[in-house]
């Protein structure tokens, strides 16, 4: 057989460079309905846009990085399985957000049950992976684990429905309408989990927040 | 001196994450310059946004996000190989549309059965008798590593199809299943199956929903009725349970005679977020329960209860 000439073999290289961009190239329709046929790699693409905030979301309700990517890896793996369902109705992210959400209030409540059956459960301290844990110098390091342990216990005070409200609108600026959307409840339900929400972190942190004025205050000076 | 304020904070609230529309923000503005109280209270959440700062409190830099997407990449790949959510027949392939579109022939079938009733011909004998023929489930199975759910069924041969609860002719399998009188071992696996999986938001009204309500309370096998509120914990995951539902469950809470079947309905009732009128007074009796575990969780559940102080109070 004789060897490919080095035109054909240049042809060859940019049709699979234009094979690999293909998916690029591809609008988030396409890509749904290529994911929709069983392209993993049109799937990743797709979430590509929205991974990271949702890692984020899962952070915020989970409270740590550990659970949090157990949520965030079932909850795209659920989706990718149940893309079918997916009839554009909302927007994709939206979507996918929700069934993130989903696992993540499923994943809270099975730990719950864990930690009522076993007491050997661990906190979450300490289960934050050390790539992602912040640098600095030993009393920022200091004063920051305790400011966000104080966070998270305010946090804890929050029921799931609550916590999940309040991590979507202070911390990711979703509008009430969208949250409603991804918890599936009315906006007039967000609006009143939103409250008791703020009610609770705002009690909770009030001695705190003087503390912070104060430390901000003098880092200032 | 302390000054009294009936303000609505909530509005204080939704006017700090801008949720107001202008005509209430116009009201906030003017109440901010009057109102002392309502003041403190803004400033008060202007402070909670120095301690919980309004930003994700996690940030992944682009080497941590890498090595994520290539874990998850890897992990859909497994999944694209093993199957994905098309439905297939024993025979092969076909797409979900071929199989909606057998749906809808199916109801058509339906439809014409319900006419021959009114209609008092022999006919719809002969149609309940094919529509016998056309499904008898033999079985039906969860696919852990890929989430599909297989329904196996004999018409003149054994058949098979696979898919998710997101496909109408899945969720019709499985009712047919659920209501199946005659084939008490299909309706169990396919409840069984139902408190296996984990839910995608999916909407409680739906018609195997109740089936599987009617399994809970009519249902003489205790394990069935032990699959049944397993599988609606599911699907109701901490949504309001509908009223008429979680008065059935008090009364079965108090009457059942079984602990395992009392565990999973306390359970069941307790995930709500919202508890009922009498849900107070129905833990504390569950407090002396004979079982230990219930008295337990009846105990959390009350202190769970506490600590979501009513509106008023936190206004």
């Amino acid at each position: 057989m004789a060897a490919p000439t080095t035109s054909q073999t240049i042809r060859c290289l940019n049709l699979s460079n234009r094979r690999k961009k293909s998916h690029m190239d591809l609008s988030e329709p396409e890509l749904i309905e290529k994911a929709k046929n069983g392209d993993s790699r049109a799937f990743e693409m797709l979430i590509r846009l929205h991974d990271r905030r949702l890692l984020q979301v899962c952070h915020g309700i989970m409270g740590n990085m550990q659970d949090a990517y157990d949520a965030y890896q079932d909850g795209l793996i659920r989706a990718y399985t149940h893309l079918d369902s997916f009839r554009a109705e909302s927007a994709f992210g939206t979507w996918l957000t929700r069934i993130v959400i989903n696992q993540s209030l499923n994943l809270r409540k099975k730990i719950r049950w864990r930690s009522m059956i076993s007491l050997d459960y661990l906190t979450e301290e300490g289960m934050t992976p050390p790539e992602l844990q912040d640098s600095g110098s030993a009393d920022e390091l200091t004063i920051r684990s305790e400011l966000s342990r104080e966070i998270e216990n305010s946090m804890r005070k929050l029921s799931d429905r609550e916590r999940s409200v309040f991590v979507l609108k202070h911390q990711h600026g979703y509008k009430l309408r969208e949250i409603a959307e991804m918890i599936g409840c009315a906006e007039g339900t967000v609006k009143n989990y939103l409250f008791r929400a703020t009610q609770k972190v705002r009690k909770a942190l009030a001695g705190y927040a003087s503390v912070s004025l104060e430390t901000s205050s003098e880092e200032l000076n | 001196m302390k000054q009294n304020c009936t303000h609505n904070k909530e509005d204080l609230v939704l006017y700090y994450y801008n949720e107001t529309d202008e005509a209430a923000s116009a009201d906030v503005d003017a109440r901010l310059q009057v109102c002392q109280v309502c003041k403190q209270y803004y400033a008060s959440l202007g402070e909670m946004e120095m301690v919980v700062p309004r930003r994700p409190s996690l940030e992944p830099d682009d080497a941590v996000m890498s090595s994520i997407r290539a874990a998850t990449a890897s992990r859909l790949r497994e999944i694209s190989t093993a199957s994905r959510p098309q439905l297939r027949l024993a025979t092969g392939r076909v797409s979900l549309a071929i199989f909606r579109r057998l749906t809808v022939v199916a109801s058509v079938l339906a439809l014409v059965f319900i006419g021959g009733l009114f209609a008092g011909g022999s006919g719809a004998l002969e149609l309940e008798n094919s529509s016998d023929r056309l499904a008898s489930i033999s079985d039906v199975q969860y696919d852990e590593s890929t989430g599909l759910i297989n329904v196996h069924y004999r018409t003149e041969r054994q058949s098979m199809i696979s898919g998710t609860l997101g496909d109408a002719g899945i969720r019709s399998m499985l009712e047919m299943a659920l209501t199946d009188e005659s084939n008490p071992a299909a309706r169990l696996r396919a409840t069984k199956l139902l408190a296996q999986i984990d839910y995608y938001p999916i909407e409680p009204s739906s018609d195997f929903v109740s089936a599987l309500e009617k399994i809970l309370v009519a249902d003489r096998n205790v394990g069935m009725q032990l699959h049944a509120v397993k599988a609606l914990q599911k699907v109701h995951g901490d949504r309001q349970l509908p009223e008429y539902l979680s008065l059935t469950l008090m009364e079965m809470l108090e009457s059942s005679p079984n602990s395992a079947l009392r565990i999973e309905i306390l359970e069941l009732l307790t995930q709500s977020e919202v508890a009922r009128q009498g849900m107070a007074r129905l833990l504390e009796r569950a407090t002396t329960d004979e079982n230990s575990y219930i008295r337990n969780r009846a105990r959390v559940a009350l202190d769970e209860m506490d600590r979501s102080v009513p509106l008023e109070e936190l206004q």
